[in-house]
């Protein structure tokens, strides 16, 4: 997705900090730009929140919006850009299910999944995103069940480490056990991703 | 636990709890050492690359649409989109019209080019109506653009309004429905000769009682069918456990199984108590469909007393 070193030809992408910068120069076509590469994983990211891909999509237009308006507070320092979209869908579509959460203690709802047809610009997935999706996937899947279960609850359901050991009745100390290993070994094996990242 | 390890440690964790503020909440007024600092921004990474083991899930059409319409009466016009081009393209200026005789050189116009010039006023007057008129064509073109943009963020914020106020109906519906429950329970509560049994702890002989701290109060309507039951101070059962209720007749009849979350007092009732019903114990059972208490007895109705 980022390119580290600096484009040489015109027809080099920008990387995603130049393209941001646009963005928060009120550029639409680095918005659609920016769009194009992330919004499939952004989209996949909530869904896997909110099991919905209506609301996963409404999630979506928020979050663009939200970086239309706000990309000039974009601290480079703090993390690459495509965590920080990433971490920006997931806080809105935490937000959103614990909404919702709250809405179906009264009366049940049916998520109904739109049957349109869904068709990408520009292809899903470049060869690029498709090899990072591969060995961060392995990562994943090579983690112990339990150490997984535990990243899982505190990511895709934004349950804290007290409320994770309650769900899974557990006690505080062994769920934060796990949860630093899985990290630790995520970092470790991840070098290169990160690397690129930064 | 050396300091390094207890320095990631608690970089990690403090990684995944700001989580929860977002990643662009105003980062923590103690700055960090320099190790602090790029272990944060490493997790901070790998939490980042997590959603990757995803597949990804192309979004339909209408998504982008929407979103740029939204943002199409915001935007500076379009540039070319790369990295060489520092500056944006220039759009020529229009030539302006010139008047014939200012263009001309000063020369004595010949008595044959007389005719000539005044033949150019029609296609003079004739150029400058159509640049206007392609002025204002342009004019309106945009202005139909913005307003299209308006249109499309307007429909944006409504169908926006629409599930917040869908929201709010159904916030509307859970406190009309925690409404009816308070009344029915103030009902209850109000109705003449009503039962009231204190609910208190169990003490085995020469034992102290397995939670000391639980009590609660049953309320019985005079039809002795109508009652509600409020317990505090009940610790969550243990893994595999629940609490159940009995009404104690000629022998113990289950009334149903619950848990408890700590500090949370809990509230129970049902419009039938079965027959006879003289007590009533909650014990912890291993087995929810246990057909009689097998379990300790933790909570017992002290004898009633009328109120009227």
């Amino acid at each position: 997705m980022s390119s580290v070193t600096a484009p040489s030809s015109p027809t080099e992408p920008l990387t995603d900090v130049a393209l941001l910068r646009q963005v928060a120069e009120r550029r639409p076509e680095a918005l659609s730009a920016l769009y194009d590469r992330y919004a499939a994983t952004l989209l996949a990211l909530a869904k896997r929140i909110l099991a919905s891909v209506a609301d996963a999509e409404e999630v979506l237009q928020e979050v663009f919006l939200h970086v239309w308006n706000n990309a000039g507070r974009y601290d480079a320092g703090r993390s690459s850009v495509s965590t920080w979209l990433i971490l920006i869908t997931r806080s809105r579509a935490i937000d959103r299910l614990r909404t919702r959460k709250v809405v179906e203690r009264t009366h049940e709802t049916s998520v109904q999944e739109n049957p349109v047809e869904h068709a990408s610009p520009e292809g899903v997935e470049n060869v690029f995103s498709h090899e990072r999706r591969e060995r961060v996937g392995r990562e994943m899947a090579k983690l112990p069940d339990e150490q997984r279960q535990v990243l899982e609850l505190a990511f895709y359901e934004g349950l804290s480490q007290s409320e994770i050991a309650a769900k899974a009745d557990l006690p505080l100390g062994t769920v934060k056990t796990r949860t630093l290993l899985a990290m630790k070994k995520l970092r470790n094996a991840l070098r290169d991703e990160i690397r690129q990242l930064l | 636990m050396n300091g390094e390890a207890q320095t990631e440690d608690l970089t990690i964790l403090a990684a995944l709890e700001s989580l929860e503020r977002g990643i662009e909440a105003p980062r923590d007024a103690v700055s960090l050492d320099e190790t602090s600092e790029t272990l944060s921004r490493l997790y901070t990474e790998v939490l980042g690359l997590i959603p990757y083991e995803l597949a990804p899930v192309a979004p339909a059409a209408g998504v982008k649409t929407r979103l740029m319409a939204a943002i199409g009466a915001e935007a500076r016009p379009a540039v070319p989109m790369t990295a060489t081009a520092a500056e944006p393209a220039r759009v020529a200026p229009p030539v302006p019209l010139q008047e014939p005789r200012a263009a001309r050189p000063a020369a004595p116009p010949a008595p044959a080019a007389r005719p000539a010039r005044a033949s150019r006023w029609p296609l003079a007057l004739a150029a400058v109506l159509a640049l206007a008129l392609l002025g204002l064509s342009a004019w309106l073109y945009s202005q139909v653009g913005a307003q299209r943009a308006t249109i499309a963020g307007l429909r944006h914020q409504l169908s926006l309004e629409r599930v917040r106020s869908e929201g709010a109906v159904a916030r509307v519906r859970q406190l009309e429905n925690e409404g009816f429950d308070l009344q029915q329970n103030l009902s209850l509560v109000s109705s003449r000769a009503v039962l009231v049994s204190p609910m208190r702890p169990v003490a085995r002989p020469g034992q102290a009682p397995l939670q000391p701290d639980a009590h609660g109060t049953l309320f019985v309507a005079a039809d002795h069918q109508h009652w509600y039951m409020s317990l505090q101070g009940l610790q969550p059962a243990p893994a595999g456990q629940v609490y159940k209720l009995w009404f104690v007749a000629d022998h113990p009849v289950s009334s149903g199984s619950f848990t408890a979350r700590p500090g949370e007092p809990m509230a129970l009732s049902s419009q039938q108590m079965p027959a006879g019903t003289k007590g009533a114990i909650v014990t912890l059972e291993s087995d929810p469909n246990a057909p009689a208490p097998t379990g300790p007895a933790i909570l017992q109705a002290a004898p009633p007393y009328e109120v009227s």
